[in-house]
């Protein structure tokens, strides 16, 4: 019976338990993986000496050809993890397209395209970024004069496919950056018509801080025999970024308790999430007639004014930024050591990735929720799911960040 | 009396104790005011040498200076008085021909006095603040703003007309906001705050920057970068943005690259060769002495040498898992004109009926219309058969 329990149906995947492959190869140091030597410059250069756990585990796989799903903590190399198995598998002879990397934002895109030409910096390696919201004849032209890898947001990709700009009979590789996101409702039809483009049995390279079990359930679809690095949900969270909260009895009390803290926000740079493009708007608004210097983005903005506010951001012109879950997921400023949640977020998996803007790479960072009295039991029931600590916030905190 | 002298004794001996007193809190103070001595641990008493501060050193200025010192002492209290009388003319005659207005600041003490004989319990909303043209946050009450706004303008005038360096009352040229640049345009009280007056001049930079990039063939990290703030590694080579110029720079780096790994093998022969003289003038000393030569591995054992550089050519594109699976979302893609199909899938009733349990199954009677299920049922039978035969030969 045991054995029967272990076939695929439908009703039994309820019950199937995704644990990391056996076997995976632990390399640890990039000089042994048997990259190639333009690449290993890059990688330094960038400032990586020794691959982190996931770095360690998941660029072997993805050289070798197998598709992969990789799971690790936020900010612990992710990107560059797949970007190196990208960039060892270029051929930069020839100027077919033979990567293709979706994610959910544009600003990820872009923040991907940059990583990619970080590490390919001594190799002659073309990487497009083919997003919404820019000039579709630019977009075109570039494509027309060929990417080795083009980084991209799924409907501008889509449509650069259908009209045959993005030719996809070499691509040999789809990395599906935040693949929890791309394979949700939202997405996951867009991610569907576009795999059916490319050549079948192509390699899937999946990504993702957190990969629920329902997405697992459905990577059988279009991957093969992949391996699978995950991390069990009591690990996710990191020992570098402390968690607290701050109780208010009434929505109100928000915005003064966010004036108070302005000094400590300004320590480094501080994110805000609110859940509505509408709040994002009153609160920044509120924050500037308090004579508060703050920043805000959120996705109803052109595209060019986001551009803008993510280049003030990024060098520093910028220390505070309001923003929605646009800005949760994959978005890397190695200087924001201080998240506010303005509103908690909407999900469990959206609270780890935000809170995951701050502690970058093994830097420290602090979380702190704003609850009513309400909300409490929401942030409870964060801890005990990830089996973290949210303490409340102390005094000291401009301390420790 | 026995009584009398026993108090004098008694005095004398208090005076005794008070003398011992008054000797040892001296001595205490004299300790503690010790300039050079230093208390540590509560128990421990050091004697530092003194420091012998520079000013001590400077030998006592000569007689020149210290008249021009004088001098220059004598013209500053002439100017002073100069200027008092000048503050005690403008405030009678109100003249307006003088460079500096004397009677700025006791307007400005007049109307302080006044604002504090009116009613202090002015709310807050009566004040406002507002950053005048040397960069200060300043408070006033709403309704003097404009009063200040046009002394600010005023100011905002002479420094403009001003030297640098020379001096005015309101602003020395010691001040650090002076350089600052100064608001444009007559001031408006809720500025937003986020306007910095760099913004337009990065964002201008960084769309000159986005132009040139849709101009260039070949992107490199440092198109995209933009100011931004990122910690590099050692090895970190700000590239140039221009094509050729970075061309030039990446030879000079391979350059540097090919000399460090070529002295890194000489270093390595050298050392090896050395090895190998010492090893042959041992092994003569030790053919001298009779013994025998030097065995011939050598003393430190060297690190395996590095594993051979990837070959340039791609790894194996083709996947290492069998391609037998066929992905559901592959479905109808065409390999070589031919499309995929997927396994088709079995029967659902077949595959129930092979879970089922023997006991379960429909009578045997039913067998002759269904070949294979007669067939497995059979097969079920003999099985059964076979498992009693055993049991009964165990026992």
């Amino acid at each position: 019976m045991a054995a029967r329990s272990k076939r695929q149906n439908p009703d039994e995947m309820a019950t199937l338990e995704f644990e990391t492959s056996d076997g995976v190869e632990v390399i640890n140091s990039f000089d042994s993986m048997g990259l190639r030597e333009d690449l290993l410059r890059g990688i330094y250069a960038y400032g990586f000496e020794k691959p982190s756990a996931i770095q360690q585990r998941s660029i072997q796989p993805i050289m070798k050809g197998r598709d992969v799903i990789a799971q690790s903590q936020s900010g612990t190399g992710k990107t560059a993890t797949f970007s190196i198995g990208v960039l060892q598998k270029i051929e930069t002879q020839t100027r077919e397209t033979q990567v293709l990397i979706l994610s959910p934002t544009r600003e990820l895109a872009l923040q991907i395209q940059k990583v990619i030409l970080a590490l390919g910096d001594y190799m002659s390696v073309q990487c497009h970024a083919c997003i919404g919201g820019t000039n579709l004849a630019e977009d075109i032209r570039k494509l027309d004069y060929g990417q080795h890898i083009v980084s991209g947001t799924p409907g501008r990709v889509f449509d650069m496919i259908k009209r045959r700009n993005l030719r996809t009979r070499g691509i040999k590789m789809l990395v599906l950056d935040e693949a929890d996101e791309m394979l949700n409702k939202g997405f996951k039809e867009q991610i569907y018509d576009v795999y059916r483009y490319l050549p079948p049995g192509t390699q899937v390279v999946l990504i993702s801080a957190t990969l629920p079990h329902e997405i697992l359930e459905i990577t059988n679809k279009f991957m093969t025999d992949p391996v699978r690095i995950l991390v069990k949900r009591d690990e996710l969270t990191l020992e570098g970024i402390k968690q607290f909260f701050v109780a208010v009895e009434r929505e109100e009390w928000k915005f003064d308790t966010l004036c108070d803290l302005y000094d400590t926000l300004t320590i480094t740079q501080a994110v805000i999430f609110c859940n509505t493009k509408r709040k994002v708007d009153w609160l920044s608004q509120k924050m500037l007639e308090a004579n508060f210097t703050v920043s805000s983005m959120h996705g109803d903005m052109p595209q060019k004014e986001r551009d803008s506010i993510m280049k003030e951001f990024r060098s520093g012109a910028t220390r505070v930024l309001i923003t929605t879950d646009i800005w949760a997921r994959g978005i890397d400023v190695q200087q924001v050591s201080l998240v506010i949640n303005y509103d908690l977020p909407n999900n469990r998996e959206l609270y780890i990735h935000r809170i995951g803007r701050s502690g970058r790479f093994g830097r420290k960072g602090v979380a702190i929720n704003f609850v009513k009295n309400d909300d409490i039991r929401i942030l409870r029931d964060i801890e005990q799911y990830y089996a973290t600590q949210i303490d409340e916030m102390p005094m000291n905190v401009a301390d420790l960040i | 009396m026995n009584i009398a002298s026993g108090s004098a004794a008694i005095l004398d001996l208090k005076a005794e104790l008070l003398r011992k007193y008054n000797n040892v809190k001296n001595k205490n103070n004299s300790e503690k005011i010790e300039p050079f001595t230093v208390r540590k641990g509560g128990f421990k008493v050091e004697l530092r040498k003194p420091k012998v501060r520079e000013s001590e050193h400077v030998p006592p200025a000569d007689d020149g200076e210290e008249e021009a010192l004088n001098e220059s002492r004598r013209r500053l209290e002439e100017k002073a008085r100069l200027y008092d009388a000048k503050k005690a003319e403008a405030w009678t005659e109100e003249t307006e021909d003088s460079l500096i207005d004397f009677n700025r600041k006791r307007k400005l003490e007049q109307k302080h006095l006044q604002e504090a004989n009116e009613d202090s319990s002015d709310s807050d909303s009566e004040w406002t603040t507002f950053e005048d043209a040397l960069g200060r946050t300043r408070k006033c009450l709403k309704i003097d703003l404009p009063h200040y706004r046009n002394e600010d303008m005023k100011l905002t005038e002479s420094l403009k007309s001003q030297r640098p360096g020379s001096q005015t009352p309101e602003a020395p040229a010691s001040d650090p906001f002076v350089n600052i640049p100064l608001p444009e345009g007559p001031p408006v009280e809720a500025t937003d705050p986020a306007e910095d007056p760099g913004k337009q001049e990065r964002l201008q930079k960084w769309d000159e920057i986005e132009q040139q990039n849709n101009s260039k063939e070949h992107l490199h990290y440092r198109d995209v970068l933009f100011d931004e703030i990122r910690e590099h590694g050692q090895a970190h080579f700000e590239f140039s943005r221009d094509e050729t110029e970075r061309a030039h720079q990446m030879k000079i780096l391979d350059k540097l690259r090919d000399d460090s790994t070529r002295a890194q093998r000489m270093a390595q022969e050298i050392k090896k060769s050395r090895e190998k003289i010492r090893k042959e003038r041992m092994n003569k000393i030790r053919l001298r002495r009779g013994l025998a030569p030097e065995p011939d591995e050598p003393i430190e054992p060297t690190p395996p040498p590095p594993p051979p550089p990837p070959p340039p050519s791609q790894p194996s594109l083709r996947p290492t898992h069998s391609t037998s699976h066929i992905r559901p979302w592959d479905e109808g893609k065409e390999v070589h004109g031919v499309p995929i199909r997927l396994p088709p899938k079995r029967d659902y009733f077949e595959e129930k009926r092979e879970e089922r349990p023997a006991e379960f199954a429909p009578p045997t009677s039913y067998n002759d219309r269904y070949g294979r299920a007669r067939s497995d049922n059979r097969k079920r039978e003999d099985d059964v058969s076979e498992f009693l035969r055993n049991i009964r030969e165990n026992i």
